[in-house]
């Protein structure tokens, strides 16, 4: 598995990346930049840039929270990698019964197909988050055991 | 999986992290080693027994259980 992970920098880089990218794209989709976009006359290709960089970085983030290594990456970190792959799998695993039981019984349909599309691509984002999250909590909770 | 390293490690006098540097792992990996939640793969088990020069077999004793 390590063959595959990046240097520990980059979890830093990664921390900046995520919640930048998320920001100009969520801001974008706002529309909270056509003002200015309009002002400076650079309404085109401006607005699609910042969509494209917001949503670039958001997944560079990602990638570089999930794949880079910890300070001293050992057998231990690696064991709860494979963990957190499971746990995010199963979450995953989970949301999509919920979401095909709920549209099943309920009749809970999202509003059009790519409401549709968009609610798969959030699941796929859902279980790298999954990953994160559960990831970094138990490093978290392990290290805050260890000092006491 | 029971385990000595605790035992041995104080017996030889060296602190966590003392013993985590020595064969290259975290604290974290050895806290978890000692209190049992984590059993740790041959090449760590080996690296323990010859820090502390002793068998694998002094150190890992297998439960009923496993």
């Amino acid at each position: 598995m390590k063959k595959f992970l990046l240097p520990h920098r980059f979890k830093k880089m990664g921390l900046l990346l995520l919640p930048l990218g998320s920001f100009l794209w969520v801001a974008g989709q706002l529309g909270v930049f056509n003002s200015l976009l309009n002002a400076l006359g650079f309404r085109y290709p401006g607005f699609q840039l910042i969509l494209i960089t917001g949503f670039f970085s958001f997944l560079a983030g990602i990638y570089f929270l999930i794949f880079s290594r910890e300070k001293t990456e050992d057998e231990f970190i690696q064991h709860i990698r494979l963990e957190s792959f499971h746990f995010a799998a199963l979450f995953q695993l989970i949301f999509f019964v919920v979401l095909f039981l709920g549209m099943a019984i309920f009749s809970l349909e999202p509003g059009g197909e790519s409401a549709f599309l968009l609610l798969l691509a959030g699941s796929i984002l859902l279980f790298w988050l999954a990953y994160i999250i559960r990831f970094n909590y138990i490093l978290h909770v392990k290290n805050r055991v260890t000092r006491e | 999986m029971k385990n000595k390293v605790r035992n041995f490690r104080t017996e030889q006098g060296m602190t966590q992290q003392e013993l985590a540097d020595a064969i290259g792992v975290s604290r974290q990996t050895i806290f978890a080693l000692e209190s049992s939640r984590y059993v740790p793969s041959t090449i760590l088990a080996l690296k323990l027994a010859r820090i502390f020069r002793k068998k694998v077999e002094d150190l890992f004793e297998l439960e009923k259980k496993d």
